[in-house]
């Protein structure tokens, strides 16, 4: 799966059945502070994709 | 065949857009669309709305799903909007945003009204904290206050809309408790012939919820973030209170109600402090010279 990060950062990764959510949290990025979408649909955070997915990371709130 | 990496909604059989994580259930866009509508027609139904109400609208997100939600409903309430834009003067930050703003009520046909902090108060917010230490969120969230006030004095609009989400509650009830102060709890309650009543129809809408609707109607704009957000209490408790809805799905909404019950239970009989009259604009305060004079000043707020 190619992870496209709010930076613009692309990280490959391999899913292992693994859901979005797990993903991110393992990556240390709280999934509740994003939507996701694939190829410009949004999907919920549970969703386990696929390892040809390319999966995009819009971020919902900043600091401050 | 199902797909197995598609989720579908709860309600229906189209592709899900949202996780429910304490109904524990998926909605689609148009389910989605119609949760977020529906609290909003909840809570402004309960309100004795006047003829004309205010939206404060920055033109981020949050007010902006508002605006777009409010105007969807529109027909099933006794009242026309209009929007309110405080441009507080921010170089390479707020020309853009303004710009989505009045571009947003262009598409929705709604009337704006938009006052500078220049004009208000004879300085930008660059120049008021040009070359000096002083806070520019303090600064900003008390002026900006004032110049909506003004704004909708000016408009004879009595009440304004937020749009203030449910994660902004939980935060500040938080922040609230951290604080210790209990005052803070109970701060704008109470009618006063001054200001405009503020409400806040997102109450029981998260933050997610409030994007995803943005995003859905192509409203989701990638915005400047402000120059001067900068790291605080706020942002330590935001993180805070995602990891418990994340262990604990409810937890954001407990937070926010909780607060919310002690107003409601326990507002009429908590003692405020009277509003003193502020000596050199007449407007009230909580000092004999009122915050916005004593920032323009260039006095520090602590002195007062």
């Amino acid at each position: 799966m190619r992870l496209i990060l709010p930076d613009l950062t692309e990280h490959q990764i391999t899913v292992h059945g693994r859901t979005i959510e797990e993903i991110l949290v393992e990556m240390n990025i709280d999934p509740l502070t994003t939507l996701l979408s694939r190829e410009n649909e949004i999907i919920p955070e549970d969703t386990v994709p696929d390892d040809d997915d390319s999966i995009r990371v819009i971020q919902i709130s900043h600091g401050g | 065949m199902v797909d197995k990496h598609l989720k579908i909604c709860s309600l229906c059989q189209n592709p899900a857009v949202y996780l429910d994580r304490e109904r524990e259930i998926h909605l689609c866009s148009d389910h989605l669309i119609t949760s977020v509508e529906e609290q909003v027609l909840i809570y402004l139904k309960k309100i004795d709305l006047p003829p004309v109400v205010g939206i404060a609208f920055s033109g981020g997100k949050d007010s902006t799903a508002l605006l777009k939600a409010v105007c969807r409903i529109l027909d099933q309430l006794s009242c026309r909007v209009v929007a309110l834009t405080v441009d507080e003067g921010i170089e390479r930050y707020r020309q853009e945003t303004i710009r989505a703003a009045e571009e947003t009520c262009s598409i929705l046909g709604v009337p704006h009204y938009i006052i500078r902090f220049q004009d208000v108060f004879g300085h930008s917010l660059d120049q008021l904290v040009s070359g000096s230490d002083r806070n520019a969120c303090t600064i900003c969230g008390i002026l900006r206050r004032r110049a909506l006030e003004i704004l909708a004095r000016n408009h004879s609009i009595k009440v304004i809309a937020t749009g203030h989400n449910q994660d902004d509650h939980a935060q500040t009830a938080l922040m609230n408790a951290i604080s210790g102060d209990v005052r803070k709890v109970f701060s704008g309650m109470g009618e006063s012939p001054w200001y405009a009543r503020r409400i806040k129809p997102f109450a029981e809408v998260s933050e997610r919820e409030v994007t995803l609707y943005a995003l859905l109607f192509g409203l989701f704009r990638d915005l400047p973030e402000c120059p001067y957000a900068s790291s605080s209490l706020r942002g330590e408790v935001r993180a805070l209170l995602y990891r418990y809805e994340r262990n604990h799905p409810g937890s954001m909404r407990h937070a926010a109600r909780c607060e919310e019950e002690i107003r409601d239970k326990l507002g009429i009989s908590f003692e405020r402090d009277p509003y003193q009259t502020c000596v050199s604009c007449g407007w009230p305060g909580s000092g004999r010279v009122c915050q916005v004079c004593t920032i323009l000043t260039n006095e520090h707020l602590d002195r007062t």
